[in-house]
Order: C-alpha cells, then sequence, then structure tokens
C-alpha cells in the first residue's frame, strides 16, 4: 500500500546538535496522524524537512510516493502546510493572500474566488478580509493559514501547532473540517501539545523524544500495552520517561 | 532609588542593543556580529572619555574667564554652541531611540508594582543619565566650579542654578519627544506615516538652507553690482534682519537661555540672569508637565494595530504577460508588499522630488548658468540620474531578494513554486515598482527641465529597463548569498541588505549604466542624431536579455542550492 508518507533513516542536524536523529515514519493515506513531543524534541524541525524548508542531513523522505527533492514542486500540488511561523506575508491582505495561493496553484480565478469565500466565511475571516494581515490577532493569522493551506484541496496537510491561539467556536470548526477532510482520504500530519485533541482526533500517533522516534502506532496499538483507562498525556509521559522526581520544589513560592 | 538605577540601567542597555544591531547567522557576518560585541566595551570607552573631556572642557572655559584669556561673551558663544550640539543630539537620539526599541517595552513596564507618576518620575530622571545628556553634567558642573574658584561667585551660582534647569530641560525634550514617538508607534499604521513623513520632510527640507544662502547671494550680488556701497549695506542689513526674525526663536531655546543667564552674572546684570533663569524654570517645568502628560496618554492608550479598512484590498493577483501564473502571484505580491512598507514607499516617493528640488536649488545658485543651460538642453540626463537613484533606493528590496518577506517567504517555499519562477516573478513585481518610481521621475524632471528631445527621454527610459536587465543575476546572486532578515518598516539599519551585497550593488549600478549613459550620449552629443539614440537602445536593451537572463537562471540555481539558508533567514534565524 502506498503511505502518505515515509521517511527512512530520517537526519536532520545543526552544526554538532543533533535535532532529528533517523527517524522512520509511517503516515498511511487517509489517517489522521499525531505526532507528539515535548518541547524541543525535534516535532518542528522534522515538519521542516517533510515540507522542504530544511535539507535532511541523512534519510529518505517519501510523499504520496514522490520524493519532495527531485519532485519538489509536484509534491507541493499535493500537499498543504500551516507551519509553526504561518508563512504569510505581512502586508498582504487575507483575501490577497488566498489570492496568491490560488493563483500559485494554477486555480481559475472564479474557483480561487468561491473557495476564497467559503473558507473566510468558515473562519470568521470575512469581514476582514481587506485587512492587511500586519494588522490581524494571531488567531486570526492562524485561521487565515490554515485556510491557505485548505485553499487548493490538498491531499495531504501538514499542521504544526494549529490549535494554539485559536478560540473554542474556531476550534470546533476546524476540529469539524480536519475530520471530514480525513473522511474524504485525505491525510493530516498534526503537531499539537494539546493531547486531549490529538486522542480525540488522531488514529495515529508518533512520539518523537531528543530527536527520535520513541513510538508508533494507532492509538489502540499504544494503549494495549498500558493499564486501563490511561490517558493519552499519562500514556506520552509514560512514553518519554517524563521524570517528576527532577522538578524542583520552589518551597520559597509556599506562604 | 532601586527603580531609578533599574531605569538607568534599561535606558543603557536598550541603547547598547540598538547599536548591537540583529543576529545574524552567515559565517561572512560573524565578522560583523564579533565587531557589534565591541559595541558595548566601545560604548563605555566612549562614555569616560566624554565624561572627561567635557569637565575639562567646563573648566577651562571657566578659567578662561577668570584669566581674562578671553572676554567672557567669547567664550559664552563657544559654550553656547557645545550646548546646542548637545541639544540637537538629545533630539535626534529622543526622536531615534524609540524606533529602535520593542513596543511592548511600556506595556511590560505598566505590569510592574510602580505608580504611573513614579513611573514617570523615574524615566524622567532617568532621561538624566541618558549618555548625551549626562555627559555634559560634569562639564556644567566644572565650568561653574572653576568660576567659583575664580571669585565670581554669583556667576558660579547661577552657572550652577542653570545648569541644573538645563539638564532638567534637556531630560524634559528627551522625555516628552520619546514619550511621543513611542506613542506615535503604538499603532503600525501611525508609526509607519510618521515614518515616512518624517524622511520625506527631512530629505525636502534639506533644501531649505541652500535655498535661503542662494536668496541671500543673489541679493548680496545685485547690491555689489550697482556699485553703491548704500546698497551693499542695506542688503548686509536685510540679511541680518531676516536671520534675526527667522532664528528669533531660538533666543527661547534652554542652552540659550543658560548662556543668557550666566552672561548676565558674569556682565553684572542680575535682573537679565534672573529672568533667564526664571524662564529656564518654567521651560523645565512645562516640558515636565507635557512629558508628564504625553506619558500618561502613552501608557493609557490600548495597543493598537491600526487596522486598515476592511474590504479595500481584496483584489485579485495580476497575470502578467510572459510571466507564469505563479511567477504573476509572486510578482503581485512583491509590488504589493514591497509599496506597502515604509522603506518601498520612501523608495518610490523620494528620488524625483529629491532631483526636482536640487535642480531648483542649483537654479538658484549664482554662476549657475552653465548648468541650467545644460539640463534645459539635455533634461533627459536628469531622468538618467533620476533613474539611477530610483535603482540604488530600491537596494533594500533588490540586493535583498528573499529577506525582506520574511515569514513570506517561507510560504512561497511551501507552495509549488520553482526558484526559476521565484526570482522571476520577485524581479518583476521590483521592476514595476520601480518603473512606478521611474514615471515619478519623468514628472518631476519635466516639471523642472523643459522635454529637450523626446527620442533621448525614451531612450533613457529605456536605457534605465537594461540596466535593470543587466543588475538583475546581481541582485540574485547577492540576494541568495547574503541573505538578510530586514524589517522594511525601518528606516534604520535593520531594514538594510547585508552591507557586502550593497557595496556590490553600489559598485555595480555605476558600471552598468555606463554602457546606456555613453549609448544616449553618442547619438545626442557625437552623432547628433537623437533619433537614433532609441533603436541604439533598444539593440542595447536586447543584448541586455540576451546576456542577462542566462545568467539569471544560473543565479537562480543558487537560490535552490542556498534554499534552507534563505528559509532560515524568512523564519529570522
Amino acid at each position: 500500500m502506498i503511505q502518505a508518507l515515509e521517511t527512512v533513516g530520517l537526519r536532520k542536524t545543526f552544526g554538532d546538535f543533533v535535532a532529528v536523529d533517523g527517524i522512520d515514519l509511517v503516515v498511511p493515506r487517509g489517517s489522521f496522524y499525531g505526532f507528539l513531543g515535548p518541547n524541543g524534541a525535534g516535532k518542528s524541525t522534522t515538519i521542516k524537512c517533510l515540507t522542504g524548508l530544511l535539507r535532511p542531513t541523512a534519510g529518505t523522505i517519501r510523499i504520496l510516493d514522490l520524493d519532495p527533492v527531485s519532485d519538489a514542486v509536484a509534491v507541493k500540488r499535493m500537499t498543504g502546510v500551516v507551519p509553526e511561523d504561518l508563512a504569510l506575508f505581512d502586508r498582504l491582505s487575507g483575501a490577497e493572500t488566498l489570492a496568491f495561493v490560488g493563483q500559485v496553484h494554477g486555480l481559475d480565478r472564479a474557483s480561487q474566488r468561491q473557495r476564497a469565500d467559503e473558507l473566510l466565511a468558515l473562519m470568521d475571516l470575512r469581514a476582514a478580509a481587506g485587512e492587511l494581515v500586519a494588522d490581524y490577532s494571531h488567531g486570526m493569522r492562524k485561521k487565515l493559514a490554515l485556510a491557505a493551506a485548505l485553499l487548493p484541496a490538498p491531499r495531504l496537510l501538514f499542521l504544526d501547532e494549529p490549535f494554539e491561539g485559536i478560540d473554542a467556536v474556531a476550534s470546533r470548526q476546524i476540529k469539524n473540517l480536519l475530520a471530514a477532510f480525513v473522511r474524504g482520504g485525505g491525510t493530516v500530519f498534526l503537531t499539537s501539545h494539546i493531547l486531549e485533541i490529538v486522542e480525540r482526533l488522531c488514529d495515529h500517533i508518533g512520539v518523537i523524544h531528543r530527536g527520535r522516534l520513541v513510538t508508533q502506532g494507532t492509538l489502540e496499538d499504544l494503549r494495549r500495552g498500558a493499564a486501563a483507562g490511561r490517558t493519552l498525556e499519562e500514556l506520552f509521559l509514560d512514553v518519554i520517561g517524563a521524570e517528576q522526581a527532577d522538578t524542583p520544589s520552589l518551597e520559597w513560592l509556599a506562604r | 532609588m532601586r527603580t531609578l538605577r533599574a531605569f538607568v540601567w534599561l535606558r543603557w542597555r536598550l541603547l547598547a542593543n540598538a547599536l548591537k544591531g540583529g543576529q545574524r547567522r552567515d559565517r561572512l557576518e560573524q565578522i560583523s556580529r564579533a565587531v557589534a560585541m565591541i559595541m558595548p566595551l566601545l560604548l563605555i570607552a566612549l562614555s569616560i572619555g566624554s565624561v572627561v573631556g567635557m569637565t575639562i572642557l567646563g573648566f577651562v572655559a571657566g578659567r578662561t574667564i577668570i584669566t581674562g584669556l578671553a572676554p567672557a561673551p567669547d567664550v559664552l558663544v563657544v559654550v553656547r554652541i557645545v550646548l546646542a550640539f548637545v541639544l540637537v543630539v538629545v533630539v535626534f537620539f529622543a526622536f531615534w531611540l524609540p524606533t529602535q526599541s520593542s513596543l511592548t517595552r511600556y506595556t511590560r513596564l505598566l505590569l510592574l508594582p510602580i505608580s504611573r507618576r513614579t513611573l514617570h518620575a523615574v524615566e524622567f530622571a532617568a532621561a538624566v543619565a541618558d549618555p548625551w545628556v549626562g555627559f555634559i553634567a560634569p562639564g556644567l558642573l566644572a565650568f561653574a566650579v572653576a568660576l567659583g574658584l575664580g571669585g565670581l561667585g554669583a556667576g558660579a551660582a547661577v552657572a550652577a542654578i542653570a545648569g541644573l534647569l538645563l539638564l532638567a530641560s534637556l531630560a524634559g525634550i528627551a522625555s516628552l519627544i520619546g514619550f511621543l514617538v513611542s506613542w506615535l508607534f503604538r499603532s503600525r499604521r501611525r508609526s509607519e506615516l510618521f515614518t515616512i513623513l518624517f524622511v520625506v520632510v527631512l530629505s525636502l527640507g534639506s533644501f531649505v538652507p541652500a535655498l535661503v544662502s542662494s536668496r541671500f547671494e543673489t541679493r548680496q550680488r545685485d547690491a555689489e553690482a550697482s556699485g553703491s556701497f548704500e546698497e551693499v549695506r542695506r542688503s548686509r542689513d536685510a540679511r541680518r534682519a531676516d536671520l534675526a526674525r527667522w532664528f528669533g526663536w531660538s533666543k527661547g531655546l534652554p542652552t540659550e537661555l543658560y548662556g543668557a543667564a550666566v552672561h548676565g552674572a558674569l556682565d553684572g546684570r542680575p535682573a537679565a540672569a534672573a529672568g533667564a533663569m526664571a524662564l529656564l524654570g518654567v521651560e523645565a517645568l512645562l516640558l515636565f508637565l507635557g512629558s508628564s502628560a504625553m506619558h500618561a496618554r502613552l501608557i493609557g492608550s490600548v495597543e493598537g494595530r491600526g487596522r486598515s479598512r476592511a474590504g479595500a484590498r481584496s483584489g485579485a493577483m495580476w497575470r502578467l504577460p510572459l510571466l507564469s501564473p505563479a511567477a504573476s502571484a509572486v510578482a503581485s505580491a512583491q509590488v504589493r508588499t514591497a509599496l506597502r512598507s515604509v522603506r518601498g514607499r520612501l523608495a518610490l516617493l523620494l528620488p524625483g522630488p529629491l532631483l526636482a528640488g536640487l535642480v531648483i536649488v542649483f537654479g538658484r545658485v549664482p554662476d549657475s548658468g552653465r548648468i541650467v543651460e545644460v539640463l534645459d538642453a539635455h533634461g533627459h540626463a536628469l531622468l538618467g540620474a533620476g533613474m539611477v537613484l530610483s535603482i540604488y533606493s530600491f537596494q533594500p528590496f533588490t540586493m535583498n531578494l528573499f529577506g525582506t518577506d520574511r515569514a513570506g517567504l517561507s510560504l512561497q517555499f511551501l507552495l509549488p513554486v520553482s526558484a526559476g519562477d521565484l526570482t522571476r516573478g520577485k524581479l518583476a513585481g521590483i521592476g514595476l515598482a520601480l518603473g512606478a518610481t521611474c514615471l515619478l521621475c519623468v514628472v518631476c524632471a519635466l516639471a523642472v527641465v523643459p522635454l529637450s528631445s523626446s527620442s533621448l527621454w525614451l531612450a533613457t527610459l529605456i536605457g534605465g529597463a537594461a540596466t535593470y536587465v543587466w543588475l538583475a543575476p546581481v541582485f540574485i546572486w547577492m540576494s541568495a548569498l547574503f541573505p538578510v532578515a530586514a524589517d522594511l518598516s525601518k528606516t534604520g539599519s535593520g531594514g538594510n541588505p547585508h552591507g557586502l551585497a550593497m557595496l556590490v550593488g553600489t559598485l555595480a549600478v555605476p558600471i552598468v549604466a555606463i554602457p546606456a549613459a555613453a549609448l544616449v550620449l553618442a547619438a545626442d552629443v557625437w552623432l547628433d542624431r537623437p533619433a537614433l539614440a532609441v533603436p541604439l537602445m533598444l539593440a542595447w536593451f536586447a543584448v541586455a536579455v540576451g546576456g542577462a537572463m542566462p545568467l539569471a537562471s544560473l543565479a537562480a540555481r543558487t537560490v535552490t542550492i542556498r534554499r534552507e539558508n534563505l528559509a532560515m533567514v524568512a523564519q529570522g534565524r
């Protein structure tokens, strides 16, 4: 079966620092893949390697059975990305941003406009469509970045912390939208610190810690080996081996 | 006192950080980082040197009066000049520093357990410790001490009190302007408008002294030509009267009031000294109250982002001929983002009017008849100069094609845009913006010189386009090799390209422009067939396209190779 995403021995170093240490990801088509890890574990670096923003030091990547290095443009036609820094022009309006993305993807003007209108309405950005992105709040930017990622109807979505800074209403709408996207055959590769969301949305989980993939599989696989009733948060802490004993007591805070 | 100490430290730290500039990641730039590390040490050395120098200067000035080496009024002229210079420095830094520090500074200060009134008082007092204010304090003190040691007790007392009031006034000016500028910068649109107006007014205002001076010189020359001594005397009197009328307000400057107070005391006119000191005191008080009001307004204002009109920018991207849809989209985005930035607007607005202003000033300078004649006959030369100036003014974009988009570059890297389309689109976009600037140059040039020959003007425009095409590979290579995350809302170094890229660009422009200029010159002067200039220049343009395009494609490969580095610069790393 062709996977939506597959890496073999993916490694990325910055000088002596190893950010990603030979990980083998397997993301099945039509899956909702949650990529978890503590801060600095290498999640964003991995996403940047997968989306072409960083060049892997070693290893191979296949996205929708294509090589993202030699077939970069073809891969990008089939993927949508909401990166960590949101990747938006400050001095384009929301509507212009979507028009830009649509034109780059070769959409005709009518479909471009129709899709943009629907996405702006869904994200509750229609009233602010003419404002410059520089004047958007963080949440508005995030919603616009998501709209830009969805506009070309990608087959694989990379989302780096998509729910951070998003209000509850929009968050609910986006969750429904993403669930529908996966039901329609799309694949989502998502990183998030909000484990409740990951638990509710994702059917596949990968956990990275200190640059290494410490576990990967379906949510059921992950639960199978653990005691009954364990939440994803507890499982996650077990997997990365977080030691509570290391936490300073901060006794001076007590009155 | 602890709070005051913390604020003094904060002001010095912000200054040192502003001098240090942003982080750079290129290997070549690590040298400039190392140089930047020296800045705080340099600052300390300069500070100590300035304090010692000012103290010696103040003491020597006082001793010169006591020993009668020079008359007191003459010594005071020097003191007033030094203080006037300090005043200019105070005003400059008061304008400049808030534009370099974080806008969230005041929000952060508000969270501290300090009342707003105390916050203002401490900020005001801390302004006295700013280097440009603090440096003169020992000098003023030494001046008063020297007068006192020399037996001029009254003069010393007045110098000391007026010195304190002067320091308070300078701190007031620094605070008032600093708070005002910080308040302006709390809104993006307000700050950008302010920056544009500031730079435009400063640039065009620089012509005023030349215009005034040429007016005086013309009047003087006419008077001398009349051969009448009376006329010459009258002309000089009129000049003096004009200057006194125009600069009468300067008597109210704190530094001048300080000079007047000390002069009054040394001259045995206590009433004059008291009057000047009283005025200085009133000024210091008004500045304190003004800065307090401005401070209240600043910290009371909600950090606004100055929303633009909704619906105003909902237009689609353009489809440009000869470019793919992706390159067209990149070009459209480039034009819009460039011309919506402070640097872009200044690059668009300044070259034409600046050149026209220069021509007007030249026209008024006596003996400028020959220059005016040449410009009247060869007005296209002015247009050519305007186009070269325009290319230079777009250097923040051309020499840093990828660092100016910041997060927008990440978006372009994540979308299906090839390196070729990206560079072609960017160059087309900047070319369009540059074209608009050149058209403004045409309008401004036509306003001050006649249209000598439409062929030559057209040829000059084509020559400008050819120059731009020749420069395209240089733009791509320099931008790919030396990218810098630039903030184009800043007029300072934060919006500049890499120093080396700027240097290369500065040298490359004349080298590439010379053949075009030579062709126009050949058709106009040597061959005396202006009509020939257009076909000649079209041929040169074709050569430029034929020669530069393969080089540009080659340069685009550098973009592919340097993609990761560029992506990291886009993320501000």
